[in-house]
């Protein structure tokens, strides 16, 4: 009754693609999560960002996939998503950001990536309205894009569930069972559920879980918040990533959605580390300023909403994608920092590949770099 | 706030019932009649349909009829005219719960579409987001039990007003469609906000110009 091929581990951005690509294998597969319904851990906290403009080439390969199956979902399966194909623009007001940006370019476009660097008069017709002074250019990525979190996780599940997936909610993992260094299966408090894998994507919780069978898994979480204003008449589509550092501030990124709302977010810096999400004072002028100055004419622009949520962050900015060395069975997906949403399908079906022992080439470098056993050693550029 | 001044026996004036803006007051006399003590009730609305020797239906604070009583006289305050001091004599055990007399006839029924039958499928559920009953009703039947997994997929509940209207009409179909309320999960509260620009977190007065 209680016995499964896979047992996932959270039903978040990673755990319900997972479940999507191994009920595609017939594979038999139950996701447990401790919330009431899909998507309400980290998943909907995210913006809706999905770029496959990375530095590293595993991401680049894992967005890319990842791209084909959020922008095709509404025509091979009906569920709209506000896919939008708005691409990525990073603008570059400094002269040191042009050459790290241009650097990448040839890894990017070597794995496939559509991006170049343009002028500042592009930039201006992509971000009407753009702050003129100083601006050199930018990147801009086409096929990049954004999707609702919201939907596209429910359109996950709808489908996993159509192909048979099992779930249940509302029901904590107190431990994953192991048996002469074998996975047996995990145990709530009331209930064992057994299967010969367990796949760990708990996002923020993953260290917690793991611990259960002594296993360090190192996932820091951090809080990040964002918010949401009001809708207005659409008048740019593509993700807008400013990258200048400012005082108590790294990066931020905005854009606006299908219903015309801008959502924005900002990366904090020093980073706030812990599991706190409850908003800040902070966060608004801090992302206002910022806003304002790069568009101005967003500046009576209502703010709706925020909220605050977390980053599952690892020491280098990539995922820990891999099976455990110690304890056979346990395969680990976590760590997915700012990016679990556009990483989650492409992720997805690597690991139900690796679970099926099919995996490709190019997983092999996919896995290579999200190892849990790499050196920790070389950041990522756009983490 | 007037108060009434115990120091000083009630001499039965009726002042207290006339001045009362809010025909708050009523006054239970006993000393002609212990056990059919004399009421007087304030009344001001539709003054010419009163009269002496007419039974009035008499209510009580929650507007349900206590009976009927005949009007015993009618006084007028010089000094307030507007109101009427109707005076009738009821049984001791419900005098004091006397608030008013209802000489108008109930000229709408209590609205009870809402008992009779289900919400219609078009009807509006969620205004700021313009969310149907039908819409709602297909996403319960595909299994939502999680309020926020309801406002993920339908957007019912996410505009500006908080979900004060939506959220107990939703509730009331989970009720309809025989689904258990221990299953449901709530949304979550947000408290009360209002809308602001960008610009005024970003240090901008009012029509200032931005460089
Ligand atoms: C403000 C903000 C903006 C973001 N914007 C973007 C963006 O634009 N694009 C992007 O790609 N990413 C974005 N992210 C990052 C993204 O939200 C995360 O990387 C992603 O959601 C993590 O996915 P996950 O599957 O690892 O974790 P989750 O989606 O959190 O899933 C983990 C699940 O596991 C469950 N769980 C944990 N432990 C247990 C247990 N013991 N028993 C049962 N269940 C358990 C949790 O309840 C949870 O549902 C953003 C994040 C924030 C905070």
């Amino acid at each position: 009754m209680n016995s499964y091929d896979v047992i996932i581990v959270g039903a978040g951005s990673v755990g319900v693609p997972t479940a999507l690509a191994l009920g595609e294998k017939g594979v038999s597969t139950l996701v447990v999560d401790k919330k009431p319904s899909p998507g309400q851990g980290e998943n909907k906290h995210a913006i809706g960002g999905i770029r496959a403009t990375h530095s590293d080439p595993a991401k680049i390969i894992t967005c890319l996939r990842s791209l084909e199956s959020f922008s095709t979902w509404a025509e091979r399966f009906g569920d709209q998503i506000e896919w939008v194909k708005g691409g990525y623009t990073f603008p570059v007001y400094r002269d040191a950001d042009a050459v790290l940006l241009k650097g990448m370019l040839p890894t990017q476009k070597e794995y496939g990536l559509n991006i170049d660097f343009v002028g500042p008069k592009t930039i201006q017709t992509i971000i009407p309205g753009v702050n003129p002074e100083g601006l050199i250019g930018g990147t801009f990525s086409p096929d990049d894009g954004s999707a609702s979190p919201l939907l596209a996780i429910s359109a996950f599940y709808r489908k996993s569930l159509e192909l048979g997936v099992q779930f249940r909610f509302k029901e904590q993992i107190r431990e994953i069972r192991v048996k002469n260094g074998r996975v047996q299966g995990v145990a709530t408090d009331s209930v064992n559920y057994e299967a010969p894998v367990v796949v760990d994507a708990a996002g923020a919780y993953s260290t917690d879980l793991c611990q259960t069978v002594d296993v360090n898994i190192p996932v820091v979480p951090e809080s990040h918040e964002a918010g949401i204003t009001e809708p207005v008449e659409p008048f740019f589509t593509s993700m807008v990533v400013d990258i200048r550092p400012m005082p108590g501030s790294k990066n931020y990124y905005f854009y606006q959605n299908q219903l015309g709302q801008v959502i924005f977010c900002l990366t904090p810096e020093p980073p706030i580390v812990g599991t706190d999400t409850r908003e800040t004072s902070v966060f608004l002028p801090q992302i206002s300023a910022r806003m304002v100055e790069l568009i101005p004419r967003l500046r009576n622009l209502r703010v709706r909403r925020v909220w605050r949520g977390l980053y599952p962050m690892s020491a280098d900015g990539s995922p820990l994608v891999g099976w455990n060395r110690e304890v056979s069975g346990l395969l680990h997906a976590a760590g997915m920092c700012g990016q679990g949403f556009m990483l989650g399908p492409g992720l997805g079906e690597v690991i139900a590949r690796m679970i099926r022992q099919e995996t490709t080439e190019k997983d092999q470098i996919v896995l290579e770099a999200f190892s849990p056993y790499r050196e920790f050693a070389v950041e990522e550029a756009l983490k | 706030m007037p108060y009434r001044d115990t120091s000083q026996e009630c001499t039965g004036c009726l002042n207290c019932v006339a001045i009362c803006p809010g025909l708050a007051t009523t006054l239970v006399d006993y000393r002609k009649n212990k056990d059919l003590p004399t009421v007087t009730l304030p009344y001001e609305l539709w003054r010419e349909s009163v009269e002496v020797g007419q039974p009035v239906p008499v209510t009580d604070k929650d507007g349900a009829i206590l009976g009927h009583f005949p009007v015993q006289k009618i006084r007028v305050k010089k000094k307030y005219p507007k109101t009427l001091l109707v005076q009738i004599q009821m049984n001791k055990k419900f005098a004091k719960k006397a608030v008013g007399i209802r000489v108008l006839e109930p000229q709408i029924e209590p609205s009870t579409i809402y008992e009779k039958e289900p919400l219609p499928d078009e009807a509006v559920i969620c205004r700021c987001e313009r969310v149907t009953a039908g819409e709602i009703r297909t996403a319960l039947r595909n299994g939502v039990r999680d309020m926020n997994h309801l406002k993920a997929i339908t957007r019912s509940g996410m505009g500006s007003c908080g979900s004060k209207t939506c959220r107990p009409m939703i509730w009331r179909i989970f009720q309809e469609e025989g689904i258990d309320p221990g299953q449901v999960t709530d949304r979550v509260d947000r408290p009360l906000f209002v809308e602001v620009p960008l610009g005024y977190f970003a240090g901008i007065k009012e029509g200032e110009r931005h460089e």
